[in-house]
């Protein structure tokens, strides 16, 4: 003889309170946060050495950096004179919210338009760790190959942007574009798509106008807070 | 990658259901586990029968239910009946 005692509780349910915890904040400050994932070496930090460059005096924008080891990225977006905060999960495949709840402490939010948090590269595990943003934007590099889309389909279906990256080299990769954005709309048919090369400057324009008008969509429920 | 900190949250959740001294009746605890929530199922397996040794829980293993979408959820607990 057995006895069922019925639970029916998500196991990743102490992660989304802290996550909700982190987006009422955000919320309050009118703050817009961005959790950007991709596989590594995509080009996530080189990204948004581009994007800190060209709104530079433009938003008021913070960085987290999530990293396996090292405060190298880190260093990197500092010089770009925005406050930045390294996170080093030691081994962690992934930032998950309570590891933002803490990284927050070391922030002023009232002098900040946007947070971007560059998530450790990895195409699997962030996808389903809310850290408590706004949106997910993924970034591919066009030497990931076509078919990543479909291989990794929970990233693509989580993020809302999916930015192709280093579009420069698709003369020498013999990847097709065409072919990443039919299969990343497969998964996921509403995704906002942009090429860009940080090599050559290609697409960053669109890229940055976009990121901008983001900023400002977010209602700013209580400024005077 | 991470199945190991996924299993203890999964015995965390247990622990609330499950007094102490009524732990070693614990069977199996049944998780579903769709097939876009980034989880290896056999490896949360090997994580939870890894992370109950040595606990009173140690007779407890892992059943998993495979679903369709991002799903990871703990279904119920099956304990054996006391003995009166």
């Amino acid at each position: 003889m057995s006895e069922v005692i019925t639970i029916e509780r998500k196991v990743l349910e102490k992660n989304d309170a802290i996550a909700a915890a982190n987006r009422a904040r955000f919320l309050a400050h009118g703050l817009t946060v961005i959790n950007i994932v991709s596989s590594p070496g995509a080009g996530k930090t080189t990204l948004l050495e581009r994007t800190l460059d060209r709104l530079h005096g433009r938003l008021r924008i913070a960085v987290i950096e999530g990293d396996v080891q090292t405060d190298l990225d880190a260093r990197r977006v500092a010089r770009y004179g925005v406050p930045v905060v390294q996170i080093v999960t030691n081994g962690g495949c992934h930032l998950e919210a309570s590891l933002v709840q803490h990284a927050l402490d070391r922030l002023d939010f009232d002098h900040l338009d946007v947070l971007l948090i560059e998530n450790v590269g990895n195409l699997v595990c962030p996808a389903n760790y809310d850290l408590g943003e706004a949106m997910k934007i993924v970034v591919l590099s066009t030497t990931e190959g076509e078919d990543k889309p479909l291989k990794y389909p929970a990233m693509f279906r989580n993020a809302s942007v999916l930015v192709i990256n280093k579009t420069d080299l698709l003369p020498y990769v013999g990847v097709d574009v065409e072919a990443i954005k039919r299969n990343a709309r497969q998964i996921h048919p509403d995704l906002i798509i942009f090429e860009t090369s940080c090599t050559t400057g290609a697409g960053l324009d669109d890229w940055c106008r976009w990121f901008e008008q983001q900023s400002a969509r977010v209602p700013c429920a209580s400024a005077s807070a | 990658m991470h199945e190991l900190g996924l299993a203890n949250n999964i015995l965390d959740i247990v622990r609330q259901y499950v007094p102490a001294e009524r732990a070693c009746a614990v069977r199996s605890v049944r998780v579903r586990v769709g097939d876009l929530a980034g989880v290896v199922p056999d490896s949360l397996a090997f994580c939870f029968s890894a992370i109950v040794i040595d606990t009173p829980y140690d007779r407890a293993s892992l059943a998993i239910d495979h679903v369709v979408g991002p799903d990871l959820q703990v279904a119920d607990i099956e304990l054996e009946e006391e003995t009166p």
